[in-house]
Parts: structure tokens; C-alpha cells; sequence
């Protein structure tokens, strides 16, 4: 039996904490870095930091829709990095068939910046899609059986209301689950 | 149920789950993998080979023959070589090209017959009669490899386009219009689109500039573009100028480059010629003519730098100093005078006297001292110790007690500004330890050694101070200039760490895509230059010298430095340069700023001066076997 939307707190807390600042950082440090203003970058970035900020906030307060809306938004920041990171290597290679050779500098350039942007862009979306995958179907039994649908909690399930872990592999008696407010 | 597998009654576990996200990633990760390798192959130029030295040969003598009214010699077999791509044949007069036409031809014969029967018609049309024939110069240049660049975004355009190597061409419908590397450099399109941080270069080719004048080239009208279906289109040539008496000379970035040295002797002869040039840039009232462009026979920047003009003094002593040469000393002396009569002023509250006019610099009276000690060092005419000895008065009151020094001083406020600048610490550092060596007052030496301490060890004793340096030539000078008054492992430790840091960024012979072995170059973005080159070097000599006097010598600096000398060899002008210079044996001499920069400044002319006489002390001749 499990809450498909639960969540465990501190994953809750985390996530929520890791997508404002994202979100936050997004936002101001390509301003900051970036003199020239480009659109197609700036509004990448701009819907992307909304989005993560937004879910984040919402992960904090602990609403309903939160985990979905914070997985999307994961995805959105792991798409975009996923892109930029292509768009980097593949800018890299261009520059390479031109010139022969990138050079150290170049080479050491365009290393760094990839490395920069893979651990908030790809690595940290990726773990955020992995912390907040719904839990699984109930899966068939050894004996062929489906388990017997989910009875209990729904997905605004108070975190010490009775009933089984929500998340694979918690420990038992761990920290409560996902104490979101009633909707 | 079976107990003993809980497992399989929750299902598999979540990272199987997830295989959408595991594939995605790795699918991800195929198509840039896959996708770097195909554009990186797609974007590869591969140029073909030009036509043989001794078939050029035949080609230009065909096309003299025709330019003066001759029956055109035979090709013999060389008429059957294929061409690669159009050729275009110019015929330069004056820097100014009398004759120029692009032809499209199978074969080398082809070429000639269609080149000399325009040749023909030109010479009866009267466009050589005002010409000296004798004189003019024709210049082939064949189209090896042509290849589509990206058009969109236009920076992408602009680093599509390696500087001095590579044409623009304007593909459309019904043909292809072209400016050759020669043409972008004349109208300085080479590095001119992206500015780079400080604001002094800027980077990329200027693609719209480019297209612009292609376009107008057509004489199309506007709305005609989009119905020629444009495309924008790299291209490389192989270059050939006529040399009368001597084969055809390849040209590289619009001039011809020099061969690798074979003795030191080279070297010498390159910085006396540095010592003539800057001899006739000294104008009566002994300041310089600040640079020369020999691409219009005429200065290039109206402006003017004393630190760079005492800078030029120094190179002059200096060279004064290692050689005896007395056009060095005279040069020297009118420069000096030129300082003392014109530019040096009391610098009241401040003691002493300094140079220069409002704020005043650190750096043009500290290698104002550095200029008077090294003529005094060489001549001991006593003529400058006055003027010396109040200048570093002043200089020994800029220092601060961590040994820095104050760079730019207001006297009509008395303001002693917190800014720092290049190389002003290193250069006042050399010029105290120069004073020392003239004046032999004991107290230089202290202040000496707490520059050199500052310099190389405060300095850069911060948080990421390994991975990068600043421009530190002065300060290595300086401490191979104290030694052994003033000595200690941490300045050589510090020099030597310079000079690896360096060696990361320095060419090797055959490196794309310029070649040559001895540049210092952060990416190939930016075509190399050669002060950078020539400055790192006096540094890399000094570094050399220490080490050997301190029981260190690095055998590997020394080759540091060898390679260095050699590119700068190569990229001096000698007194026939190229075609495009309307005087070339002005600029004879002279050091050009870069592939993409012909222009020839003072400073680099004495940087360049000062590294190769420093390479006459330490490589001797079987060290500089060509590569």
C-alpha cells in the first residue's frame, strides 16, 4: 500500500531548498555574468528558473501538487541541460574541424564549462527525477495475484497517520513521511 | 506470497523502473557523441596541393611575358596540371594592384592562355603604361579547399573563419564572389567582430562587413538577394609572389616569411636591424614615429607612450651595451635627450623628478632609469647620472612598505592612486636594481629585495594563484639583474613556474592551424602575436641566465626560448617583405604586431631586440638545427 505522491521530508525539504536556489541562481548569475542580452538564452533560462523556483517553493510549502510539479520541473532543467551540454560539446567540435586544433586554452574553456554546468543541470535533475519518481505500481505477486488496490492514505496523508511506508525502501521507522497540510 | 523474496512482491527495484530516463540519457549521450564526430569531419577543410614551385615559375614568366608584350613561354608539362580551384592573378604596383582577374581553369596551360590573353588586352588597353613594369610584382593565388561555414548565429560566422588564412566567398546562383585573405587584411576584417575583454583586441572575422562588400561586389540590386540563394563559404589558397632573379616566394598572411635561424649570428643581425629601424623612426627632436603600417606606408596610431618611448631607449642602450653598435648608442643618446629635455619635470610634494605630464606613471620614469643606467652601464659617460639619480628618488618614494609601488601619482593634488596597473611593480623593481648597478647606493639593494619578494611571493599567495600568472617578464628580469646582490630560490622557483606556465600555451612546429613552432597562443581563435611572444621570452632568458648562475640551468627553458626566437625570426620583415607594401624597405627591420596585425610599433620592435640579444648569450649555434 502507498501514497503514490509521498515523499519523504528531508527529500522534501531538500529538493524544495535545491530548486529555489537553482532557480534563483538561473536567474541571476547568467544576468550578472552575461553583458549582452540574447533572447533564445534569456528566456531559456528565465522559464527554466521560474519553473525550478516556483516547484521548489511549492515542495517548501508543502503543497499538493508539489512532487509533480517539481519533477516537471526537473525535467525542464534536465532537457535544458541536456541541450546546452550538446550545444557546448557539439560547438566544440565545430570550432575544432575549423581550426584543427581547439588549443589548451579553448579545450580547457570549454572542459571547465561543461563540468560547470553538468552537476546543476544534468546530474542534480537527474537525482531530483530519481528522489521524486512516484512509487510503483503494486506489482504482481509471486502467485500471479495483483495486490489489492491502495485503501488508505491519499496523497495529502498526514506523515505519522497509521499505515504501511509509502516509499520503497524506507526505513522502517525513519523519519515521518511527507507531511504535506491538508489540501 | 513467498516470504522469502519480498522483492518480486513490490516489483523491480525503482532505478530498473526508470529505464526512460536511463535510455534517454544514454541516447542522449550517443547523439552528441555521434553528432561532435560528424560536424567535426563535415567542417574539415582538406585543401588540395597547388602546383609545384618550378610550375609557378613557368606560370609567372608566362604571364611577364604577356604583361610586357611578349610572345608567352611553353608550359611544356606543366600545362597539364590540374587545378585544385579558380586562381586569381594580381599584378602589384606600388602596394596598388594594377592587374587583377579571377580565372576558372582545368589546367595549368588552360590558366595561362585564358590569364595571358587578358594580360594582352590589358597591355593594349594602355593599364600598364603608367607603371615600371620592372618593378611590379604578380602574385598567384590558388584556391585549394572551400568548405560552407555556419551563417547563423553571426558570431558562430565570425569563428568560422581562421584570421589571415582563410577567404570569404559569397556563393550565389550564378557565381561566386571572393575576398582573399590579403583583401581582408587590408581592410582589416580580421579580427575586428567580437571585442574581448579589456577592449583593446577583438576577436572573429567581421562577417557582415565581409558579406557587405561581397554583395556590393555583384552590383546586384537588394532585392535580388534572396532569389541568388546566398551561401557563406570559407576558402583556402596557396600564394605565390614573383621574385625576379629568385623562384616564385609563398606568401603567408600577404607577406613573405622569413626561414628558420641557422646561428646566432641571425639573431644579432635581426636586433641591429630592430636598431635601424627604430633609427629611422627618431624624428629631429629625438621622439619616435610611434609605429608604422606598412600596408599604407604611413602611421597607424597618432598616439603616443612614454614608457613605451623609454621602453625603446633601453632596447637601444642595451643593444649598445652587447654589441658596441654605435647607430644604438647615437639612437640611444637622442632618445635620452629627448626625455630629459622635453618630458622630465619636479614632481613637488613629491622628491625628485618624473616623467611625464598631469598624473604621472610609475612605469615611464622607472624605465626612464632603466634606459639611463643601461647607457651609462655602456658608455660611462656620466651624461645621464643626474637626471638618473632624481628620477629614483622619486621612484624610491612611490614604494610602499609591502615593496610594491605606487603606479600613478597626481602631483597637482598629491594623490597617490590605489589603482594597479601591467607591468609597472616589475619595471620599477629592474629600474631601482639598474640604479643600483650605476649609482651603487646600498639602500636600492633592500628596497630591491623587498620588491622581489613582494613580487614573487605576495604577490601570488592567493587562492587560485597556481593556475594562472600575469605578464611577469620584468619581474624575472629584475631578478636576474639583482643577482647576486639580491638573491633567493623563491625567485627562481617563481621564474621557472612562468616559464611552465608559458610552455603550456607554446606552439610546436606543424601545429594547426598556423604552423610555425614558438607562439603563445591561448586558442588558435586569435592568430598569434608576436610581442607576447617577445616579452615571455626576455623573461624565459632571464629565467635561463638565473638558473645558470644559481647552479640551476634548465635545459628545457632553453629550448623554451629557442623556439620562441625562431618565430620571431621568421615573422621579422626583411628588407622584401611582400608585395602589398608600397614600401616594403621601410618597414625592414621592424616586427610586426602579428599574422593579422602588419603594423610595426616601438615596442614591439625593442621587446623583440631585447629577446634575441639575450639568445645570443645562451644558444649557441648547433642548438638551432631548423625543425
Amino acid at each position: 500500500m502507498q501514497n503514490r505522491n509521498g515523499i519523504d521530508r528531508r527529500v522534501r525539504l531538500g529538493l524544495g531548498t535545491g530548486h529555489v536556489i537553482l532557480g534563483i541562481g538561473l536567474a541571476v548569475v547568467p544576468l550578472a555574468a552575461l553583458r549582452a542580452r540574447y533572447l533564445p538564452v534569456d528566456l531559456t533560462l528565465g522559464v527554466v528558473a521560474t519553473v525550478l523556483a516556483g516547484s521548489g517553493a511549492a515542495l517548501l510549502c508543502g503543497l499538493r501538487r508539489a512532487p509533480l510539479f517539481a519533477r516537471v520541473s526537473a525535467a525542464v532543467a534536465l532537457v535544458a541541460g541536456l541541450a546546452f551540454t550538446t550545444a557546448l560539446v557539439w560547438t566544440a567540435a565545430y570550432l575544432k574541424g575549423i581550426y584543427g586544433d581547439l588549443g589548451r586554452g579553448a579545450s580547457a574553456f570549454f572542459t571547465l564549462l561543461v563540468f560547470t554546468v553538468l552537476p546543476y543541470l544534468v546530474v542534480y535533475p537527474v537525482l531530483a527525477l530519481v528522489l521524486l519518481r512516484p512509487a510503483a505500481a503494486p506489482a504482481t505477486t509471486a502467485g500471479g495475484t495483483a495486490a489489492p488496490p491502495a485503501a488508505a492514505p491519499g496523497p495529502d496523508v498526514k506523515a505519522d497517520a497509521p499505515g504501511p511506508a509509502v516509499e520503497a525502501g524506507a526505513e522502517p521507522g525513519a523519519a515521518e513521511k511527507d507531511g504535506r497540510r491538508p489540501a | 506470497m513467498n516470504d522469502a523474496h519480498p522483492a518480486r512482491t513490490t516489483g523491480t527495484p525503482g532505478w530498473r523502473r526508470r529505464s526512460w530516463l536511463r535510455d534517454g540519457l544514454a541516447a542522449w549521450a550517443v547523439i552528441t557523441l555521434l553528432g561532435s564526430i560528424a560536424i567535426s569531419r563535415c567542417v574539415r577543410l582538406e585543401p588540395a596541393d597547388p602546383p609545384q614551385p618550378e610550375q609557378v615559375a613557368a606560370l609567372l614568366a608566362a604571364l611577364r611575358d604577356a604583361a610586357e608584350g611578349r610572345v608567352p613561354g611553353d608550359l611544356g608539362q606543366a600545362a597539364h596540371t590540374p587545378l585544385p580551384g579558380p586562381v586569381r592573378v594580381l599584378l602589384w604596383h606600388d602596394g596598388l594592384p594594377a592587374f587583377r582577374q579571377e580565372f576558372e581553369a582545368p589546367t595549368l596551360g588552360e590558366l595561362a592562355a585564358q590569364a595571358t590573353r587578358a594580360l594582352g588586352e590589358a597591355r593594349v588597353a594602355g593599364r600598364f603604361e603608367k607603371i615600371d613594369l620592372a618593378r611590379a610584382r604578380f602574385h598567384l593565388s590558388f584556391v585549394v579547399g572551400e568548405q560552407a561555414v555556419l551563417e547563423w548565429p553571426v558570431l558562430a560566422a565570425s569563428a568560422s573563419f581562421v584570421a589571415t588564412l582563410d577567404g570569404v566567398a559569397l556563393r550565389l546562383a550564378d557565381r561566386t564572389p571572393r575576398l582573399y585573405p590579403d583583401d581582408l587584411l587590408r581592410a582589416r576584417m580580421y579580427s575586428a567582430f567580437l571585442p574581448l575583454p579589456g577592449g583593446q583586441m577583438k576577436a572573429g572575422l567581421d562577417v557582415p562587413r565581409a558579406v557587405e562588400s561581397l554583395w556590393l561586389g555583384t552590383h546586384l540590386p537588394d532585392e535580388a538577394w534572396d532569389e541568388q540563394h546566398p551561401s557563406l563559404r570559407r576558402f583556402r589558397t596557396a600564394e605565390f609572389v614573383e621574385r625576379p632573379g629568385h623562384p616564385p616566394e609563398r606568401l603567408v598572411a600577404g607577406r613573405i616569411l622569413n626561414p628558420p635561424p641557422r646561428s646566432v649570428d641571425d639573431y644579432r643581425a635581426a636586433a641591429l636591424d630592430g636598431v635601424r629601424w627604430l633609427d629611422r623612426m627618431l624624428q629631429p627632436n629625438g621622439r619616435f614615429q610611434y609605429d608604422y603600417d606598412p600596408l599604407a606606408d604611413a602611421p597607424f596610431d597618432f598616439g603616443y607612450s612614454l614608457p613605451r618611448h623609454a621602453g625603446a631607449a633601453y632596447f637601444l642602450a642595451f643593444a649598445h651595451r652587447k654589441t658596441g653598435d654605435p647607430t644604438a648608442r647615437a639612437a640611444a643618446a637622442r632618445a635620452l635627450d629627448y626625455l630629459v629635455e622635453r618630458e622630465l619635470r619636479d614632481c613637488n610634494p613629491a622628491p625628485g623628478r618624473c616623467v611625464g605630464q598631469g598624473v604621472v606613471d610609475a612605469g615611464s620614469t622607472a624605465l626612464a632609469i632603466v634606459a639611463m643606467a643601461e647607457y651609462e652601464r655602456g658608455t660611462g659617460e656620466g651624461k645621464y647620472l643626474e637626471p638618473l639619480r632624481r628620477l629614483t628618488e622619486f621612484l624610491v618614494w612611490l614604494q610602499e612598505p609591502d615593496g610594491d609601488f605606487i603606479h600613478l601619482y597626481d602631483p597637482a593634488q598629491d594623490r597617490r592612486f590605489p589603482d594597479r596597473l601591467l607591468y609597472y611593480s616589475g619595471e620599477a623593481t629592474l629600474a631601482l636594481m639598474e640604479a643600483y648597478r650605476v649609482l651603487q647606493d646600498p639602500d636600492l639593494l633592500d628596497r630591491v629585495r623587498a620588491a622581489l619578494d613582494f613580487l614573487t611571493t605576495d604577490n601570488w599567495s592567493f587562492f587560485g594563484s597556481a593556475y594562472f600568472y600575469g605578464e611577469e617578464h620584468w619581474t624575472c628580469i629584475a631578478a636576474l639583474e639583482a643577482f647576486p646582490e639580491v638573491q633567493s630560490d623563491a625567485y627562481l622557483d617563481f621564474c621557472e613556474a612562468f616559464a611552465a606556465f608559458l610552455r603550456e600555451m607554446q606552439t610546436e612546429e606543424g601545429e594547426p592551424p598556423f604552423g610555425f613552432e614558438g607562439a603563445y597562443v591561448v586558442t588558435p581563435f586569435l592568430a598569434p602575436r608576436t610581442t607576447p611572444v617577445a616579452g615571455r621570452t626576455e623573461a624565459a632568458v632571464a629565467t635561463y641566465k638565473l638558473g645558470q648562475a644559481m647552479g640551476r640551468p634548465n635545459l628545457v627553458v632553453l629550448e623554451q626560448v629557442r623556439r620562441s626566437l625562431s618565430f620571431l625570426i621568421r615573422l621579422r620583415y626583411a628588407a622584401d617583405a611582400g608585395p602589398l607594401f608600397p614600401r616594403p624597405d621601410r618597414a625592414a627591420g621592424g616586427m610586426p604586431g602579428g599574422f593579422d596585425d602588419p603594423v610595426v610599433r616601438i615596442d614591439y620592435v625593442q621587446h623583440a631586440g631585447n629577446a634575441l640579444l639575450g639568445g645570443v648569450d645562451i644558444l649557441a649555434d648547433y642548438e638551432l638545427g631548423p625543425p
